[in-house]
């Protein structure tokens, strides 16, 4: 790691001592901003070093976090194995679609995943087992640390996501993915076996979605169709990852973190007209800053 | 039997309508090689346009209809030359986050205006039906049918005989080429993309006297236009009416033996299978955008 990931790094890692010092509303924007800030690394492996855009990534924060409620619901599992389960199988949904779907390339690619999300939400919303439009309601976390538990797990994420970016970054199997990423063709008669690396991307980046969504689900204890296959969720990591810049370690953390807080600065500021501003945003980030602010290496 | 004719004909008139509705998008698609996600959102534009014409000022949304193509027309120029050319030479998928936020943009300022609620665009014919035999035909679903059919024939004459229609089909086999006969593309875009968000909004005059919208319905409908694009092919009318009807005998069939709730989930299955195994359409693909 160079000097300035290492300083983000280090940032991250004081976040979690920030809760003894701050207000609960602190606490919850900077829970949100660390999962904003794993999601967006998790797709920074797959879009970032590997060039696929999964703009339907929330498709498997919604299977993560549906898996671990209905688990939980019906099953009256633990949340620790429910949440193990939601997250494998988000990561094996991703597995068994990869090959199919990674034939595909750029906004074709990109498209099919958002249909698989929406379509996914429309399931759920159909099916009893999930509680249909009305959703599901979790059992409340009751145990020790209260529901400060909950933002040492996402920081706990956040921290692993960032390290694995960090390993990409630099190990063989990164430039594997980076060889992926530049030419695809190249990179197979150079003898990566591409099938499988982009497997492997696409399945580490439903992982921990998957896994971020199974936290989330318990966290705000009430899920629906809705909110767990939201679009717009799926948008802002892609700009906190548009506005840090793709394929970098520390940018989409900076991203994340600046997205989050200003989405939030500005819904207390103009709560009419927040969605009006958010979507100004996302907007004015793709013709202001299409390249990001950390430079690649 | 009887049910599966009324069905067969409910579909028939919805699908022309949807293949209508979906050309602009196929149109954009093929042509600049752009998906627009905000072109659901245009749709309900023009169908907002034209209730609040009927609503304040007693016009009727079949005779508004040219006016919000012609909004549309120069709307789709000024996206286009402000928004979309500089994101164009970037990687694809920035223009679908561009359109996305545009999407979002468009669908909350509605809401702004016209609150949540559901709206619809109560015309004197709206209840009217009549007997055919043993089919009971709506009137509205007829008119729409018929001006669908008709506007549907004019994008075809526009495309296959004028000039303009020429160059546009030109840039869309090949870029180069156009310009090597004396095209310029970044003109064709631009009429290509505000003959686009035309038919979008001219098409949500039609869609306000089919059914109810609120500001929020654009998604779904960006959704419905996809699909029409993919299943036959893109930027061109035979493959648009295919596709719409497609989608017309998938809505009208699982909503009649499933439920309405499943309708959109099979419309997303069917969009999510086609481009996972037929990405360039059934009829397969010479445009630009599908190389």
């Amino acid at each position: 790691m160079g000097r300035p990931e290492i300083a983000v790094l280090t940032g991250i890692v004081l976040v979690g001592f920030l809760p003894p010092f701050v207000s609960d509303y602190v606490e919850r924007v900077v829970a949100l901003a660390l999962m904003l800030t794993s999601l967006a690394l998790a797709q920074n492996i797959l879009l970032g070093y590997t060039g696929y855009p999964a703009f339907g990534c929330i498709a498997f924060f919604g299977v993560g976090g549906y898996t671990t409620a209905v688990l939980m619901k019906e099953l009256n599992l633990q949340f620790p194995l429910a949440l193990t389960v939601g997250t494998v199988s988000s990561g094996f949904l991703a597995l068994l679609i990869a090959v199919p779907l990674m034939r595909l390339k750029s906004h074709y690619f990109a498209i099919t995943t958002l249909a698989l999300q929406l379509a996914l939400g429309e399931l759920v919303a159909n099916l009893e087992l999930t509680g249909g439009v009305q959703g599901i309601n979790l059992p409340i976390y009751r145990g020790p640390g209260g529901y400060l538990i909950f933002f040492y797990m996402l920081w706990v994420v956040a921290i692993v996501s960032f390290l694995l970016n960090a390993y990409i970054e630099r190990s063989t199997f990164g430039y594997a993915l980076k060889a992926i990423r530049e030419d695809e063709t190249a990179a197979e008669t150079l003898g990566v076996n591409t099938v499988l690396f982009k497997a492997i991307s696409f399945t580490l980046m439903a992982l921990i979605t998957g896994c971020v969504g199974g936290i989330y689900a318990y966290w705000i204890t009430y899920i629906d169709p809705t909110s767990m296959f939201d679009p717009l969720l799926s948008v802002k990591v892609f700009v906190a990852l548009l506005i840090g810049g793709v394929g970098t370690v520390g940018g989409p953390v900076v991203g994340a973190f600046l997205l989050e807080v200003l989405s939030e600065v500005l819904w207390g500021q103009f709560p009419k007209v927040h969605g009006l501003i958010l979507g100004l945003l996302i907007v004015l980030t793709v013709l202001i800053i299409p390249k990001g602010m950390w430079r690649r290496r | 039997m009887d049910i599966l004719l009324q069905l067969a004909v409910e579909s028939l008139l919805l699908g022309t309508f949807y293949a209508f509705m979906s050309l602009g998008f196929s149109l954009t698609w093929g042509v600049l090689n752009i998906i627009n996600l905000a072109y659901g959102s245009y749709i309900i534009l023009g169908a907002y346009i034209s209730y609040t014409l009927y609503t304040y000022a007693g016009i009727d949304p079949i005779l508004s209809l040219p006016l919000s193509f012609l909004i549309g027309f120069f709307k789709g120029i000024l996206v286009q030359r402000l928004l979309i050319d500089r994101v164009m030479t970037l990687e694809p998928f920035m223009v679908l986050i561009l359109t996305f936020g545009l999407d979002i943009v468009i669908a909350n300022a509605l809401n702004l205006i016209f609150r949540a609620d559901i709206r619809s665009i109560d015309v004197p014919y709206a209840e009217r039906s009549f007997l055919l035999g043993p089919l009971i035909i709506t009137e509205v679903k007829l008119l729409v049918f018929a001006l669908s059919l008709v506007l549907t024939a004019l994008v075809y004459i526009l495309l296959q005989k004028t000039w303009t229609g020429r160059s546009i089909r030109a840039v869309a086999l090949d870029r180069e080429g156009a310009r090597l006969v004396g095209i310029d593309p970044s003109r064709v875009f631009l009429i290509t993309s505000g003959l686009g968000t035309g038919i979008a909004l001219a098409s949500g005059n039609l869609y306000g006297v089919l059914q109810g919208f609120t500001p929020f319905d654009g998604g779904m409908l960006t959704v419905k236009a996809f699909l029409v694009s993919i299943v036959g092919g893109l930027g061109r009318v035979e493959s648009a009416l295919a596709g719409g009807l497609f989608l017309g005998v998938l809505e009208v069939f699982t909503g009649f033996y499933l439920g309405e709730g499943w309708k959109f989930f099979a419309s997303l299955i069917a969009m999510f299978l086609f481009l996972l195994l037929r990405p360039r359409g059934l009829m397969g693909g010479k445009y630009y955008g599908e190389t």
